[in-house]
């Protein structure tokens, strides 16, 4: 064979480091997620929902002291402890991104385009753990900080700045704990086929099944323990653990609390467990079923 | 020592009870190699082994003296154009290279020269700032192979990336190609054309049903194909008059219309086949939206060297 050019340069330029890599990933997925009808519908209706509220409880604190919701931490507490609009909300963005995460990959062929290039398999595991949980995280810690800032501006307490700080980490730990173990459950069930209706169908049926299969099992066995079959409980248990020193200054400013469902007599550690648990064993089968794309393609 | 870039070594790979690649021992010299067999001979398993996409079951692959399995050094210096289309279809052309050299490690600025260098190496400039759900057939073939020599790959892993090509994109893929060998990069090209290859190569390895069959020169296989009719499928908009017009060609030997739009033509002599067609086309004023080869007639070869 003749050579004769010869003019090959090979590339000499510094490597970004991992964090860049998979920040690039997670950009397009966003952006990805972020141009579905229906996300951008529900996200909107939320965001709706959240400024009527704003503007309602302005209205109603400029004729009265205190309104209870609008009471020390009780409203974004509730916003991110209630199945309706928050759980429902997260469950159909789940089903709608992170069923459709790996499954469009699959089913578009992209899965060799990341692993060809400096893209390990646990690299895409974590881009698409972040890319689902960024974008989940704008249906519960974005809506949260506002409902925050709104509680400063209306509410009449005095509250300190250092409960004010206490709250924010733990409105932002509660709306991870929320989001993490449902974006990685998701992934899991979105590794499972490249049809992204499929695990979007699984996860709705594991979210709502676990909130029926509880209450059937709360009514007939009476027991403690029926309460930790319910995803949502598990959350809002772990969510009002991160309130509770916070909860007991309101308390003794008086204020009324808002009661939040699904609390269970059980310590942070065992919802926690469980949710950790969960978002493993995903994570674990995600790699696994890595592994099996390898003759899918 | 020998100068091959990709050594293979008893190299097996299973998925599940169906085997893919049987045994396989091979060396690959610099270069342009063409990789040839028919669908599911287990070339794209080989150069997905290759690029450390897959690992093998049983034996050792080395390309440029390394494993290439979860090897990101690996990765770095080889570039891939897979067979099936990957792309996220809303991003434009020149979004999607930059983003892939984005995965690559590149910063923002060396992302966006490099998406532009390897666009206009493949002559997609003009349509790099289009949605990739917009582009043709053969502008999907040229950004597969931008984003394959984005980031200056020293080795190019090509999975059939002529298939369903237009025969004047075709014509312009095989100069790419080769200018890439004359640059001293090294290419593994597969295709089950066996005119393909002819077109970029010498050198090539056949698989078939997972086995390598033979390597080495191009031309000691080609005088056992010429002993049989090769198909050549060809679609059209005005199938029957280009039918009419083939079937007078000396070079044909017969032509038939399986489709509306599509033609079936047999040549013992494909060479001045490929030359004539678009010749006749330009003459007739038709248009040929495609010009693809059956296995059928690769086949017969596989089974004469398989069995004799």
């Amino acid at each position: 064979m003749a050579i004769v050019d010869q003019s090959y340069q090979p590339w000499s330029g510094d490597l970004q480091p991992r964090r860049r890599r998979i920040g690039a990933m997670v950009r397009v997925g966003i952006r990805q997620a972020y141009a579905g009808l229906m996300a951008k519908i529900l996200l909107l209706s939320t965001y709706l929902m959240v400024f009527g509220t704003i503007g309602i409880l302005f209205i109603a604190s400029t004729f009265q002291q205190s309104v209870a919701i609008v009471s020390g931490n009780n409203i974004y507490r509730f916003y991110l402890g209630s199945i309706f609009p928050t759980g429902i909300l997260i469950m159909t963005l789940a089903a709608l991104v992170g069923g459709r995460s790996i499954a469009n990959d699959l089913r578009f062929n992209a899965v060799s385009m990341y692993f060809s290039k400096a893209i390990t398999r646990t690299d895409y595991l974590v881009g698409k753990w972040a890319t689902v949980s960024a974008f989940l995280l704008s249906g519960t810690l974005v809506p949260a900080l506002l409902l925050w800032i709104c509680q400063w501006a209306i509410s009449r307490e005095e509250i300190s700045a250092g409960s004010r700080a206490m709250d924010l980490l733990a409105l932002t730990g509660h709306s991870l704990v929320i989001v993490l173990p449902i974006a990685m459950y998701a992934l899991a069930l979105s590794s499972l086929s490249r049809n992204a209706f499929v695990p979007g169908i699984l996860w709705v049926m594991t979210f709502f099944g676990s909130i029926i299969v509880s209450g059937i099992l709360t009514e007939r066995v009476e027991e403690d323990w029926c309460k930790l079959v319910s995803w949502h409980n598990l959350a809002t248990r772990l969510g009002e653990a991160l309130y509770e020193k916070r909860v007991v200054k309101v308390q003794a400013l008086g204020s009324n609390l808002m009661p939040i469902e699904g609390t269970m007599p059980y310590p942070w550690y065992v919802p926690a467990a469980i949710l950790g648990g969960i978002t493993l064993v995903s994570a674990l089968f995600v790699l696994w079923r890595m592994r099996k794309f390898e003759g899918q393609e | 020592m020998s100068d091959a870039v990709i050594r293979a070594d008893r190299l097996n790979k299973w998925y599940g009870s169906v085997i893919a690649l049987n045994d396989v021992s091979l060396e690959i010299p610099p270069g342009i190699t063409g990789l040839l067999g028919p669908n599911g001979a287990g070339k794209t398993t080989f150069m997905r082994i290759a690029i450390g996409l897959l690992r093998p079951s049983s034996g050792a692959v080395e390309v440029a003296g390394e494993d290439p399995w979860n090897n990101l050094a690996h990765n770095l210096r080889t570039g891939y154009c897979p067979e099936h289309d990957g792309f996220y279809e809303w991003m434009t052309g020149r979004a999607f290279v930059r983003w892939l050299l984005r995965l690559r490690g590149r910063s923002r600025a060396e992302a966006r020269d490099g998406a532009h260098r390897a666009l206009e190496r493949v002559r997609l400039l003009d349509a790099a700032d289009r949605a990739v759900g917009t582009y043709s057939r053969g502008m999907r073939q040229r950004l597969k192979i931008a984003q394959a020599l984005a980031h200056d790959a020293k080795l190019l892993f090509l999975d059939e990336p002529l298939t369903g090509t237009d025969p004047l994109v075709r014509a312009e893929l095989i100069d790419l190609i080769r200018s890439f060998e004359r640059e001293g990069r090294s290419v593994l090209v597969s295709s089950h054309v066996l005119h393909e290859i002819e077109a970029l190569t010498r050198s090539i390895v056949l698989f078939h049903r997972g086995r390598l069959v033979a390597t080495g020169d191009i031309h000691e296989i080609r005088s056992l194909i010429d002993r049989h009719p090769h198909s050549v499928s060809v679609r059209s908009s005005r199938a029957r008059e280009l039918a009419a017009a083939l079937v007078r060609d000396e070079t044909v030997a017969e032509v038939s219309i399986p489709a509306e739009r599509s033609l079936l033509v047999r040549t013992r002599r494909p060479d001045e086949f490929y030359g004539r067609l678009p010749q006749i086309a330009l003459e007739l004023g038709c248009e040929v939206e495609e010009v693809s080869s059956p296995d059928d007639n690769l086949e017969a070869v596989f089974r004469y060297l398989t069995e004799r």
